[in-house]
């Protein structure tokens, strides 16, 4: 059998600190993608210089920071495999998630996207004291697009992400939740094939934002019902 | 009865947001989400920012040109919802009447605010969390729903 091809996208921005980690998760997959991209979202710090280190084993855009959404359209748009992956910058993919994943759309055709459950680690540079008493059991969080692997006719019938300044922080579940409107079957793969980073930079994120764009959600979820009443 | 109580967002709890004329308020601790339109969303916003139950009233009734002692009960009644599912607290240290900035009247006429309760909509939150700063816990806390 032919491994479908994947094109897998990186959106960084001032992400220097744990892009190599990143970068080698996908370099180390037992199915690598056939094509690499990583978007620079205008970054300050060292992350164009990184991904470059790599050579012409990345295909690099650099463009005007424009937020996660809008990078990840970018990548997205420059994308010419069938398969499309995401990784946030700073998280990890364990070995085999690639090679899970298409196995799992191989055996779903009626499905448009795969999601794995994500493991939450601390990254170790947060004291101990700062981590508090999160519960790391792995979870499904289908509004991170690092679980995904998704088709890409999915992704142009649907349309990308929405860089709405309300979506900022939601951006994934606001893609997913026009996915599920859609209809589009949605296969899951109950292990663990992502390692989510939980860091002093994520963890004093803007909650409140993240809040703000969820209740946004519920509210055109609302409308969206209404309408439909 | 004069009511002069004053009350808050229960800020440990709940978060709230309004949005075209409605407001969305998840509870955390229940994982229960609720809104109030129109009516409702502008009575959220003078009960969330200290007004009394009567000023309240006033302001509202004033503003639709409708009968206050029907304001009064139909606030009375919406401040013992949100209470029975702790959104808002009572507090005691806010002695001076608050000030807030309604958005301009419209056209829409006075409803009985109603405050509408989804259990179904946890979905949302669950797909992408907020991370553990903002755990959702599930202590000996409970609403009377």
């Amino acid at each position: 059998m032919t491994t479908p091809g994947i094109s897998l996208i990186i959106p960084v921005y001032n992400g220097g600190r744990y892009l190599r980690e990143a970068i080698d998760s996908v370099l180390n997959q037992t199915v690598k993608p056939r094509e690499f991209i990583i978007v620079d979202d205008g970054s300050t710090d060292d992350s164009l210089q990184i991904a470059r280190s790599y050579g012409s084993t990345l295909k690099i855009i650099a463009q005007p920071n424009g937020g996660t959404a809008a990078a990840r359209n970018r990548g997205l748009a420059e994308a010419d495999q069938p398969l499309i992956a995401f990784l946030d910058n700073d998280d990890r993919f364990v070995p085999q998630k690639l090679q899970r994943q298409v196995q799992c759309l191989a055996q779903h055709p009626e499905a448009m996207l795969c999601l794995c459950r994500a493991r939450a680690f601390w990254s170790p540079e947060v004291p101990e004291n700062a981590r508090g008493d999160a519960d790391l059991t792995p979870q499904f969080r289908p509004g991170q697009p690092s679980t995904w692997l998704a088709r890409r006719e999915v992704l142009e019938r649907v349309g990308g992400f929405s860089a709405q300044p309300e979506c900022h922080f939601v951006d994934g579940s606001e893609l997913y939740l026009r996915i599920e409107q859609a209809g589009c079957p949605v296969a899951k793969i109950d292990d663990a094939l992502l390692d989510r980073r939980l860091s002093l930079s994520n963890k004093t994120a803007d909650s409140k934002g993240h809040l703000d764009g969820i209740m946004t959600l519920m509210k055109r979820r609302l409308d969206l019902r209404r309408s439909l009443a | 009865m004069p009511d002069a109580r004053r009350f808050k967002i229960n800020e440990k709890y709940v978060t709230a947001k309004v949005i075209d004329g409605e407001v969305i308020i998840i509870n955390l601790a229940n994982g229960l989400y609720y809104s109030l339109e129109r009516t409702g969303a502008l009575a959220w916003v003078l009960i969330g920012s200290g007004y009394s139950l009567d000023e309240s009233a006033d302001i509202l009734s004033s503003r639709f040109s409708a009968p206050v002692e029907q304001v009064r009960n139909d606030l009375a009644k919406l401040l013992d919802n949100l209470l029975g599912q702790k959104l808002v607290v009572v507090v005691e240290d806010i002695p001076a009447r608050p000030q807030v900035a309604l958005d301009p009247p419209t056209d829409d006429p006075y409803e009985t605010p109603i405050l509408n309760i989804y259990d179904d909509m946890g979905e949302v939150l669950a797909l992408d969390p907020p991370l553990p700063q903002v755990a959702i816990e599930n202590d000996s806390w409970e609403t009377d729903r």
